[in-house]
């Protein structure tokens, strides 16, 4: 972390070797982030590659360099929001692309759930995405969450409700028809 | 017999999947890309040049006027045939008064309190990349907030169904050949694209179904000459499966949306913007949208065409 603080010190005062050793250090949870909320690598790679070049852009506005990454998580955020609107919506309702999956986590996770989990999701709005993606994933509480996102708390909780309900629901929905062999576009 | 199921633990695998890494590529590209950015100076008002001459000034005045009231006051009183000394005219008062000018901020993200802002050159480069024109409006009010560094949005919302008038810069070059998309494929982009005439990009967007247009207006915006068209969208964008889109990238928000696009010549650039007005938009924030386009301030790129 001090060695964090030191890098986002030079890169304020223009160093762009110093900046580019900071992306590097945050770029993957970045990524990891904005896949989750976009459900889309291609455009979760430029919203972050958008919300890095914003935070070199504004780095001077701030003030506490410990603050770095929340920050950028704010900032990256409302580039996964723009990304999601300025571009296309080819993916948001005609076929579910999984995102690439990875070996683990193992077993929990049947095809059936995650194709229901992967579609409820895909219904939510970015902003629901958004704190469950903070809660759920990054692990923040609450609290934090809306701190992260600049919103009240009363507006993360809301969000994180509907949210956690409509996966909840599709998840039952699911349990209600098991042998749910929809063929996915 | 089977463990019962937690929504919870289900929720966590499904986000715990997927990508985990950015693709060197990106570093590359970010690397490159803050090589041509400079960062965003944060003036402290005392330490801005103009601020510091001015703050001379008002301290320099401000002596002469406390050296002239002590004179007044304290000073060896003037007979009938004595000379008055000089005093500090009254008018020097107000000019002493140290004011912050006006900062102009870029736009960036999150909520914007009323003030002058500037849109980034970038927003406007040519398909070569060249910076084109810069814009600088002037938000007459709070509630305005920016998006995505390339649009200033009043009463934004949490959806798009939610978002307000909004004020966006945006290169518009061509459109697709049907705006409605029902297919999981975009459909493709006009082909030959309108030429690089103001009526010939206005009149390829004022020609589409699911639109009605109105006359492609002369305007001057910041002395500058162009046109507009006002296209107001008449079809139900929820047949549209994929979205409905006037001009390339750009999907509506809502039916009866009305997409004011501006198209004006800077030097031989042709440099574009639009601003979008929803069916809910209320009367005082169509004011304050037309204030923004009023306030239009237009910087020509360095780089010439």
């Amino acid at each position: 972390m001090q060695h964090q603080h030191q890098l986002v010190d030079q890169a304020k005062r223009g160093d762009e070797e110093a900046f580019d050793a900071l992306a590097r250090m945050v770029g993957d949870r970045c990524m990891a982030i904005a896949v989750r909320i976009l459900r889309d690598a291609h455009l979760a790679e430029d919203a972050v590659q958008s919300a890095l070049i914003v935070a070199w852009r504004e780095l001077r506005t701030l003030r506490d360099p410990d603050r770095f990454e929340p920050w950028l998580h704010r900032i990256l955020t409302n580039e996964c929001y723009a990304e999601a609107r300025r571009r296309t919506r080819w993916s948001a309702n005609i076929r579910v692309l999984r995102v690439e999956e990875s070996a683990e986590p193992a077993g929990i996770l049947t095809v059936i759930d995650r194709d229901q989990l992967e579609r409820a999701f895909r219904r939510l709005t970015l902003e629901q995405r958004a704190v469950l993606v903070f809660h759920h994933y990054v692990g923040l509480p609450l609290p934090d969450v809306a701190d992260r996102l600049g919103i009240p708390l009363g507006t993360a909780k809301s969000r994180l409700h509907h949210a956690t309900a409509a996966l909840r629901a599709s998840l039952d929905a699911d349990a209600r028809r098991p042998f749910n062999q929809e063929r996915l576009a | 017999m089977t463990a019962p199921r937690d929504p919870d633990r289900l929720i966590q695998a499904f986000l715990a999947e997927g990508t985990t890494e950015l693709p060197d590529r990106s570093f590359d590209l970010v690397r490159h890309r803050i090589h041509g950015t400079r960062q965003r100076v944060v003036i402290d008002p005392w330490e801005h040049p103009a601020i510091r001459t001015l703050s001379r000034l008002a301290v320099a005045a401000a002596i002469v006027v406390a050296i002239g009231l002590a004179w007044t006051n304290f000073g060896p009183s003037t007979g009938p045939g004595a000379i008055p000394e000089p005093t500090a005219s009254p008018s020097a008062s107000p000019s002493a008064t140290p004011s912050a000018s006006p900062t102009i901020q870029t736009v960036g993200l999150g909520p914007l309190e009323p003030g002058q802002y500037q849109f980034s050159y970038a927003l406007t480069a040519g398909a070569d990349g060249r910076p084109g024109p810069s814009i600088t409006i002037t938000v007459p009010s709070d509630g305005w907030t920016a998006f995505g560094s390339f649009a200033v949005d009043k009463n934004y919302g949490p959806s798009d169904a939610e978002a307000g008038a909004s004020f966006v810069v945006w290169r518009i070059e061509n459109r697709y050949v049907v705006p409605c998309i029902e297919s999981g494929t975009p459909p493709p982009a006009l082909d030959p694209s309108p030429g690089p005439r103001i009526d010939e990009l206005l009149s390829t967007l004022a020609d589409q179904t699911g639109l009605s247009a109105g006359p492609i207006t002369p305007v001057t915006i910041d002395g500058y000459d162009g046109k507009y068209v006002e296209l107001t969208v008449t079809t139900d964008i929820a047949a549209c499966q994929d979205g409905f889109y006037p001009w390339l990238d750009k999907y509506v928000q809502g039916n009866n949306e009305v997409l004011r696009v501006y198209a004006i010549d800077v030097d031989g650039f042709r440099l574009t913007f639009f601003a979008r007005i929803p069916e809910r938009t209320t009367g005082a924030d169509r004011i304050e949208l037309e204030s923004i386009i009023a306030s239009i301030d237009i910087e020509p790129s360095v780089m010439k065409p």
